[in-house]
């Protein structure tokens, strides 16, 4: 076995620790011993990749638990890359430094749309062919895992499979299946054919675009001539999270991640329902840990890593039944030697009181109305009264914050202009508000960060029309005009990038071209501010002569990722669909899933 | 309360932390070895650590220095014994010394840093006598906080350079390291060895030289609060490229 020799030039790059591996808790296997050999990538700089705690929880599943291996590798920056072109030396595996294309299976996760081109980036650095039909026998099996693997048809023809759901058991069974194949040296094709029977697994390859008489689009549906292929892809999710696997050694990086800390899952699932939200909808239903595995699994995680915050994570921490027992049992224990992180609050008063327990050095706090007035918020199913914002800002105001940082959304479906310009008076009024109760020394400041709304597949708002980028600006100009400094700072979602990800989240597989073409032009990175070159795609759609704006029209017929069914009827999407349009809210606990 | 100095090896890929991260990986190795730190008093608790001066990126080095201040009496040899167990791979804690309370704490004193240095460049010889003939090497520095340059003298920050043939290497470290020293490795060893705990047997050997045809540097320089030399000005200076480098010894400056 070579390993590839980096040293030589580590020395030449930004943050060599980035690309040398060797974590505590990172675990290198046998290489020659291993049966099988993944790759887990993560399409983004290594300190983004290492916060993100669902791809290394499979990692960690597989490697302690299975025979099979797997390492990690992550985007190389542009220094990085061009040394890597230069010397001719292939992306490499941070634990055993071997090259990508020595893998059996790559698995990409899916976190997000502009990692795309970063996709592509990565499985041409590692010497594997970017097109699906372009690979060979001896190239590795490319898996797209997390949420955005349930819709990814721009970036189908690159993959040989998704994943959609939840993937401890799927990914296991998937290399079981590889494991037997790779000993009877089965093709390709037998192998992609056998592992869609798998539940969750879609291999876009078996399926192809059907069209009627008339040359209308009918879907997509499987390919003639072979049998056994499920016409609808059953999302996966884990039932019992009370015995599923989660990591007690989890990895100590020396760069630090953006979120730097242990971090330990309370449940799954949200309660909540807002109508625009993909992962209320795809990780249905809401599956709590208890308090004593909690305990348990927190303790052990501290005397593991030595870290000094512990991440309580969760799409909406404050749901979870027993927070308070838990932070309390966390500050008795560890007292303010341990930092708690409460990442997603929910805006209600006694999450104020939560924050403040969990870390008493606080000053700042989030929340994320999304819109300004009530009719609004009951389109999107926030269940948010206007009085309960007012309560919670005093609340954070008397506990002596001195800074928030608030959310909104513009271009929701409905929104009329008297909906946007509340949001000035709305803001306003909480500082006021804020100021009248503030404990704090300093004057209060509100962080304001406005995002264009992009319609997700598998939500009720699936359909709907997204803003385009010139109403986004003149939205985003109007209140950075009303709302400024000192008091405010108004920050937006760049517009250029909502508008790629509304694109490439609702894409066909004809934007693969799109996709391909900018990577090739150099797109890179391109949910970095500093990094998105918009002219690249604006080339590429125009050689393509594929018009980027139809994707952002209300969409009629059948969808690209219909065969895909995430756990709730059709039927349930329209319904709070036309639930929506009435101005009518829904308790989502309620749902019926299928 | 107790006080004691750690002295570790690093060596293989952890040379290429930053000092702010070997700082964080040292943090939390003593954090997971349940050393009982003592905390700073205030609203913010904080362990009572401080570290030496930092190396550059890609060096390895044999005198990594941090102090810190422990809650309880702790033997320095259950110290090495609780921290190796659970040190980064690459890392290796091999001296404790248990400091008396009127001893100077870390970087209140001068300190000489001697360094092995490989390079690579022409006529290096005579670019080495003619910056030690002089008495300034002055060289431009950018003032951070008044954000303009200004003229700083290197060379008395130099306290040796010379060249040193590579097939005398190990006979040079026999002489520069101190028995002691090399003792206490052994005896940590022999602890790990009975704990079945893995650690490499090359620590103590300068892999990286052996494969080389380039220039071998022995370089001495001072450390204090007033200044210090930097290794890409004295890379500069001399007009040659470094290719890599090792710490090997650290010491108080008399």
């Amino acid at each position: 076995m070579e390993i590839i020799n980096i040293e030589h030039f580590l020395n030449r790059v930004i943050s060599p620790s980035r690309y040398t591996g060797g974590e505590f808790n990172s675990i290198k296997k046998n290489w020659e011993t291993a049966p099988v050999r993944m790759a887990m990538i993560y399409p983004d700089l290594y300190e983004i990749g290492m916060s993100n705690s669902g791809h290394l929880l499979l990692y960690y599943l597989i490697n302690e638990t299975t025979p099979y291996l797997i390492e990690r590798s992550y985007a190389p920056y542009f220094d990085m890359e061009e040394i890597l072109r230069k010397e001719k030396i292939p992306l490499f595996s941070l634990e055993s430094r071997q090259p990508l294309n020595k893998f059996d299976i790559i698995g990409f996760s899916l976190q997000y749309e502009l990692t795309f081109t970063n996709v592509l980036n990565i499985l041409d650095l590692g010497g594997i062919p970017l097109l699906q039909k372009d690979r060979g026998e001896n190239d590795p099996l490319i898996i797209g895992g997390g949420p955005v693997a349930s819709y990814a048809e721009s970036m189908a023809p690159f993959f040989d499979l998704f994943f959609v759901g939840e993937a401890e058991e799927g990914l296991l069974e998937i290399l079981n299946k590889v494991a037997q194949h790779k000993l009877k040296q089965t093709s390709r094709k037998d192998i992609l054919l056998e592992l869609c029977s798998i539940e969750g697994v879609y291999v876009p390859s078996l399926y192809e675009e059907k069209y009627n008489q008339e040359g209308v689009s009918l879907g997509l549906e499987p390919v003639n001539g072979y049998s056994g292929i499920p016409r609808i892809i059953n999302r996966r999710i884990i039932k019992d999270l009370e015995c599923a696997y989660y990591p007690l050694k989890q990895m100590v990086p020396f760069k630090a991640p953006i979120h730097d800390r242990a971090v330990v899952e309370l449940f799954r699932g949200c309660f909540r329902g807002c109508r625009f939200c993909l992962a209320g909808y795809l990780y249905r239903p809401v599956r709590f840990r208890s308090l004593p595995l909690l305990q348990e699994q927190s303790s052990r995680i501290i005397e593991n890593t030595g870290f000094e915050t512990l991440g309580l994570t969760s799409f909406n921490s404050s749901d979870y039944p027993y927070l308070k027992e838990l932070i309390l049992f966390l500050k008795k224990t560890y007292g303010d030697k341990l930092t708690l992180s409460l990442p997603s609050l929910s805006m209600r008063t006694s999450s104020v009181e939560l924050a403040c327990i969990s870390d008493k050095r606080r000053t700042n706090l989030t929340f994320a109305p999304e819109a300004a007035t009530e009719r609004l918020r009951k389109v999107i199913n926030k269940n948010l009264p206007e009085e309960e914002i007012f309560n919670t800002v005093k609340e954070t105001a008397k506990q002596g914050m001195d800074l928030l940082k608030l959310y909104f959304m513009i271009g929701l479906p409905t929104e009329r202009e008297e909906d946007v310009q509340a949001i000035v008076p709305l803001v306003k009024e909480l500082h006021k508000t804020a100021n009248a109760h503030r404990t704090s020394k300093r004057p209060f400041h509100f962080n304001i960060t406005v995002s264009p709304f992009v319609p997700k597949p598998h939500t009720p708002f699936e359909r709907e029309k997204q803003l385009s980028i010139k109403d986004c600006y003149e939205k985003i100009g109007y209140l950075k005009s009303q709302l400024h400094e000192p008091l405010f700072t108004l920050r937006e979602h760049d517009p250029l990038m909502s508008f790629l990800e509304g694109v490439f989240g609702r894409g066909d597989r004809n934007l693969h071209r799109v996709i391909f073409s900018a990577f090739q032009k150099g797109a890179r990175f391109d949910g970095w501010e500093e990094h998105l070159k918009i002219n690249y795609y604006q080339q590429a759609f125009t050689e393509e002569e594929i018009d980027p704006l139809c994707y952002l029209e209300e969409k009629e017929g059948p969808l690209p990722w219909e065969m895909i069914n995430c756990g709730l009827s059709p039927e349930l999407l329209k319904r709070e669909r036309d639930k929506a349009f009435r101005e009518e809210e829904s308790d989502a606990s309620l749902f019926t899933d299928i | 309360m107790p006080r004691y100095l750690l002295i570790f090896n690093r060596e293989r890929s952890v040379r290429f932390l930053s000092h702010l991260e070997e700082v964080r990986a040292l943090e939390r190795t003593l954090r997971r070895a349940n050393i009982p730190f003592m905390y700073s008093q205030g609203f913010s608790p904080r362990p009572i650590m401080s570290f030496g001066p930092p190396l550059p990126v890609g060096f390895s080095s044999r005198a990594q220095l941090m102090e810190v201040k422990l809650d309880k009496h702790l033997t320095p040899e259950e110290i090495i014994f609780m921290v190796n167990s659970t040190l980064p791979c690459g890392y290796n804690l091999s001296e404790v010394k248990f400091l008396n309370e009127n001893y100077p704490s870390l970087g209140s004193f001068p300190m000489e840093i001697s360094y092995l240095l490989l390079v690579e460049g022409n006529g290096i010889k005579l670019s080495i006598n003619s910056f030690l003939s002089q008495p300034y090497y002055q060289v431009l520095r950018k003032d951070n906080r008044k954000r303009r340059e200004k003229l700083f003298n290197i060379r008395p920050f130099v306290l040796h350079l010379e060249i040193i043939n590579q097939a005398e290497v190990s006979n040079f470290l026999q002489t520069m390291l101190l028995r002691r020293q090399k003792m206490l490795l052994r005896r940590q060893k022999m602890l790990l060895r009975r704990q079945k705990i893995n650690i490499s047997n090359d620590s103590n050997e300068l892999n990286w030289l052996t494969h080389n045809q380039n220039t071998l540097l022995f370089f001495q320089s001072l450390y204090t609060t007033e200044g210090s030399v930097k290794i890409t000005e004295l890379e500069k200076a001399l007009n040659v490229k470094i290719i890599d480098g090792e710490r090997i010894s650290l010491a108080r400056h008399r």
